[in-house]
């Protein structure tokens, strides 16, 4: 990774870099003419053609990963976690691999623009806006304090700094961070239980056991990457463990839902109660641990309210499967309690539930061990429900003159016409969004601010995690740092604001405040540090001691939940939920994130109610029918899907879909849920993602709601079944017995160098897609709409196949267990596919690859006919990409046209270029030289590839698992990549 | 702009290289050795195999304009590879 100091030296040409004027498409013959553009003057970190890579900071949620972003030509091509970042150690979610397609939005803001009298937005040029902007603020500071106020995304150290110092100077204190998951109620049950009004850390790798009421740790909830990895590590070392890893108690399963061993579908809104039932188990039948022994005194009678026996009929959970949990979280120790996350905090006792999340913590001896104190999360600092009032009301009442608003979406998800209406009433509103949105509606000024990974800036999500942000290509449009805007104004309003903020350019603030001498400082020492801080992504110490915290007795707390005030369901309860790609909306616009499947229900491009098939039957709804969704609080139609992921009486709706018609990619469809909401709790101030008395009706048509996995389902119904698998944890090191000794036709294929292969686990597989999403990045996968992927021609090379087995129930408590499989090429040995291509376009290669031959394919699909697996794809149309997102794609890999089969070659630009570059050091490819985007990116690891030449390779060892086993195995295609079947307790003997 | 700014100073191409030069504009160079988007070459492995650049670029030297010396057809290419051992699998240039 090259360090870069100065943006000047990388002053890229209009066009960004090195290209070359003449269409290249379709230039069949190399006696076509092109032009070259060569840099003016050649920058001295970028080699044309060759890859540079830049860290930074991930900013598509507050998580706060580390990203190492591959720019080629001055290009942004591929971003990839970067491996020395503690929160995500080189690993990134779908979301986060998706940011390359946000720099390159259509949508994106050209450049400022200002609201005409006629209400219609017109350019404006920086300086006519910034001295706009510096009138406006000048003249509300003379009028008097605090008529300044901002909302804004999460910022820590500089930006925070900045903007905190240039309102104090505006004699204003009204700054509000804010975010759609605030973790309020998670906050507000630790200063409760423990004194500490803060997020506390998980840490999923040193449980044996989890217990979740409903958050969803492997999506969105906190920091999922971390998490996902956590969990998986604990998935791994308790694979022959028969109690399982994972129980999840809740309405509606989640993504995360679906990964646990064990789904207790309570009833929505009393999961508190089958909490407090867990707790007095535990105390019950005196299992607390030792290190608790010393409340057990004041939680006996505190508890007996809440004895399973008591709660069972409004919970509906058995008391047998109360004490079974309770024997399981408390032999597992230390074991790790989690609360409801978002699509868990309902109208009532969502703090509550929290509360009694960490009590079951504090009982099993868990607090300091997988769950600690004094992480420092910058969650910490956002905005509560309260805060954001506060600024509502002061703006209604004509108390704020200018409200700036920095890359904060509210309008989005604050389910409020007080909102608004706040909003309207502003007489001055500033965004520095860099793409219109929701909230932009009400802008009279916009000041676009470059996209992350064009700004510099630093972002720490918890204390001693240290990122810094570095621009790592040049910015696209005429956008300008928020941070340098601020200054500038700040010293075109008076002295006071000028002295305040200072003259430095934003990069030199940032720079100075990470090395801590004066922003002039330059040369030698200071400009080594620096470049090395970029280089590492930022300054990352080890971990604090956690703070000790004990707990307070709780039991005017727990008096106060009055099992008879759990909300009656009368109708249906909804579960509004954060969507896997989407987050809470914000990522909706990025195409990628649209085509690839919804990991939950496989569906693409379009909202949907989940509803059981119970429910659907009584309606008289079949798949994609449209509902209308009433709720106490507003009404919406939407498309019907059924699973029986959710209980009869409760329905889900993703975030994400409803957004604002000026998106191309993601406006216009579905609906927004948190229209349905209500503004905030009913005992609480925090924000509510749930509501009761929810009616559906039949509306009238039925909406285009593709669904992916349906294509498999018509294509090989019979074999579904058989392809994912899993073991009983007893047997999981007993190899099975080889069903049908391989017999061959035609000699073996010789492999004299390398034979790659890949390792896949299923036991460690979450379903999360960043897989897919990876490989649409690295390929140049084209992006095919809505209307293609409900006739089955999307392009995708992986699919998540999401299985289901039935496993039978064990004291009450539901163990079916759901597998999630990746499916590509298998780069079989003997592939059907090769045998049938007339033209030799697909052919077996030295190093075991099924090769594609793009430009030989004369598309007759006859390979994809003939391939078992489904995995080959057709180009029935030119997709193209619009501008300017064609900037992003890989140059190492060819544009497909229409007419040409594609598929998956494991990444055969990244096997080149690792064996070059091998080769360049004058050595053999060593093991983890050449990683695929998708087993890089895995935050699971549950991808390994390498050289099953290799004894000793990583993926040699997997590959002899005795719980490995090829898909289809019967066909005897003998692929390269080896499943390893997920461990699933009580699953029947002899596997599924 | 080093050794032009004193060798051959009055030729018509070399005047308007300088104002470019001056007038901060890069020069669009027409390309003569263009190959099609679907084949990927690396330098690089050419180099490191003790290609000589004249192998594919002829004597440049000589030249007064350069021309392309070869058609840089397949044929062309995989002879070359044959003959020097290297990998004649289709996916190598074509992925």
């Amino acid at each position: 990774m090259a360090g870069i100091d100065s943006i000047e030296r990388r002053r890229f040409l209009k066009v960004i870099g090195l290209t070359s004027s003449a269409a290249l498409f379709d230039q069949c013959s190399p006696t076509g003419s092109e032009n070259v553009i060569p840099y003016f003057v050649s920058p001295d970190d970028v080699t044309p053609g060759v890859g540079a890579y830049y860290a930074t900071i991930c900013r598509q949620c507050p998580a706060g990963c580390g990203m190492v972003v591959k720019t080629i030509n001055g290009r942004i091509t591929k971003a990839e976690g970067n491996p020395k970042h503690p929160i995500n150690q080189g690993r990134l979610c779908g979301r986060g691999q998706a940011a390359v397609q946000a720099v390159y939005n259509p949508d994106r803001f050209r450049q400022p623009l200002f609201r005409q009298q006629n209400g219609t937005m017109a350019p404006i040029s920086w300086p006519d806006a910034e001295t706009m902007l510096a009138d406006k603020l000048g003249e509300s500071k003379r009028r008097g304090p605090n008529r300044i106020a901002w909302i804004g995304e999460l910022q820590t150290d500089s930006l925070d700094e900045l903007t905190a110092i240039w309102l104090h100077a505006l004699h204003s204190d009204r700054r509000l961070f804010y975010e759609s998951f605030d973790y309020e109620p998670l906050r507000q049950a630790g200063a409760i239980a423990f004194g500490r009004a803060e997020v506390p850390r998980y840490l999923f790798d040193r449980a044996n056991f989890i217990m979740s009421f409903g958050a969803e740790f492997v999506e969105t909830w906190i920091s999922n990457v971390e998490f996902t990895a956590g969990y998986s590590t604990t998935r791994q070392r308790r694979i022959r463990d028969a109690s399982g890893t994972f129980a999840c108690v809740s309405p509606r399963r989640s993504l995360t839902g679906l990964n646990a061993d064990v789904w207790v579908p309570a009833r929505p809104g009393s999961e508190v109660l089958v909490a407090l039932a867990t707790a007095h188990a535990i105390v019950d039948q005196g299992l607390v641990h030792p290190s608790a022994g010393a409340h057990a005194g004041w939680l006996r009678p505190a508890l007996a309210r809440f004895a399973a026996g008591r709660t069972a009929a409004l919970t509906d959970v058995s008391p047998d499967s109360i004490g079974a949990l309770a024997r399981q979280f408390t032999a597992a120790a230390p074991s790790l309690a989690i609360g409801g996350g978002v699509g868990g905090t309902g109208l009532r006792h969502a703090a509550s539930l929290e509360i009694a999340a960490l009590l079951l913590n504090v009982l099993a001896g868990n607090v300091g061990e997988s769950l600690t104190y004094g992480a420092g999360y910058a969650l910490d600092r956002l905005a509560t429900r309260d805060d954001l009032d506060q600024l509502i009301q002061s703006t209604t009442r004509g108390d704020v003159d200018v409200l700036l608003v920095h890359k904060a979406n509210p309008v989005l998800t604050l389910p409020t016409t007080a909102l608004t209406s706040a909003l309207s009433h502003v007489p001055f509103v500033v965004s520095f969004a860099s793409g219109p949105d929701e909230t932009t509606d009400y802008a009279h000024l916009i000041l676009p601010d470059h996209h992350f990974l064009e700004a510099w800036g630093d972002y720490t999500p918890r204390a001693g995690v240290n990122g810094v942000m570095q621009p790592v290509a040049e910015r696209l449009f005429d956008t300008r740092a928020t941070g340098d805007v601020l200054i500038d104004v700040a010293n075109q309003i008076d002295d006071e604001c000028a002295r305040a903020c200072g003259h430095a350019a934003w990069r030199d603030y940032v720079r100075s405040r990470w090395l801590g001498d004066g922003a002039a400082a330059r040369g030698g020492e200071s400009d080594l540090r620096w470049s090395e801080t970029l280089r590492t992504g930022g300054r990352f110490a080890a971990d604090a001691a956690p703070a000790p915290v004990a707990l307070r007795d709780i039991s005017s707390t727990l008096n106060s939940i009055r099992p008879d005030e759990i909300e009656p369901i009368d109708g249906f309860a909804l579960v509004v939920s954060p969507s896997m790609h989407f987050y809470d909306g914000r990522s909706a616009n990025e195409s990628w994130l649209q085509e690839v499947p919804d990991p939950i229900t496989s569906t693409v491009w379009n909202g949907y109610v989940a509803l059981h098939p119970d429910a659907a039957g009584r309606l008289g709804v079949g798949e994609g029918d449209g509902v209308r969704v009433i709720s106490p609080y507003g009404r919406l139609e939407a498309a019907a899907h059924i699973t029986r992921d959710t209980r009869a009486d409760t329905i889900a709706m993703p975030l994400g879909y409803g957004r604002s018609p000026s998106l191309h990619v993601g406006g216009r469809r579905g609906a927004n849920p948190a229209a349905l909401l209500p503004p905030r709790a009913a005992d609480g101030a925090h924000a509510c993602w749930r509501i009761n008395g929810v009616r559906l009706e039949r509306a009238t048509g039925r909406v285009l709601l593709p669904v992916l996995d349906a294509t498999m389902t018509a294509a090989a119904e019979s074999t579904r079944q058989a392809l994912a698998t899993m073991v009983r944890p007893d047997r999981v090191d007993r190899p099975e017995a080889q069903p049908h000794p391989p017999v061959d036709f035609y000699p073996a294929h010789s492999h004299p160098e390398h034979r790659w292969g890949m390792a896949i686990d299923l036991n460690a597989c979450t379903g999360c897609h960043a897989c897919v999403v990876a490989c649409y990045g690295e390929n140049n996968i084209a992006v095919v709409g809505e209307q293609f992927c409900a006739q089955g021609r999307e392009m995708s090379w992986i699919r998540i196949e999401r299985q289901s087995h039935a496993v039978p129930a064990d004291r009450g408590l539901q163990r079916d267990a759901h597998v999630f499989m990746p499916m590509l090429c298998q780069q079989c040995d003997e592939a059907p596919c090769e045998s049938v291509c007339p033209v030799y376009a697909t052919y077996h290669n030295p190093e075991g690859l099924n090769a594609q031959v793009y430009v030989r394919c004369i598309g007759t699909r006859f390979c994809s006919n003939n391939c078992p697996y489904k995995v080959r794809r057709f180009n029935w149309a030119r997709y193209g990409w619009p501008a300017p997102l064609g900037e992003q794609l890989n140059p190492d890999v060819t544009v497909r046209s229409a007419g040409v089969m594609e598929k998956c070659t494991f990444c055969v630009q990244r096997i080149q270029a690792g064996k070059f570059e091998a080769k360049r050091e004058g050595r053999a490819v060593r093991d983890g030289d050449i990683t695929p985007a998708c087993a890089q990116t895995c935050p699971a690891d549950a991808i390994v590839f390498g050289d099953l030449h290799d004894p000793n390779s990583r993926v040699s060892r997997l590959s002899g698992a005795a719980r490995g086993y090829h898909a289809l195995e019967e066909l005897n295609t003998r692929p390269a990549i080896t499943y390893l079947r997920r461990s699933v307790p009580g699953a029947p003997d002899g596997g599924d | 702009m080093g050794c032009h700014r004193y060798v051959l100073t009055s030729n018509p191409e070399i005047t308007k290289l300088r104002r470019a030069w001056d007038a901060g504009k890069t020069i669009e160079w027409v390309k003569v050795y263009a190959l099609p988007q679907f084949v990927r070459f690396n330098h690089g492995a050419h180099a490191l195999a003790s290609v000589s650049c004249d192998a594919c670029h002829g004597d440049v030297g000589s030249m007064n304009r350069v021309v392309r010396s070869t058609d840089l057809n397949m044929g062309w290419c995989v002879t070359c590879h044959r003959d020097r051992g290297a990998s004649i699998d289709c996916i190598a240039c074509h992925h």
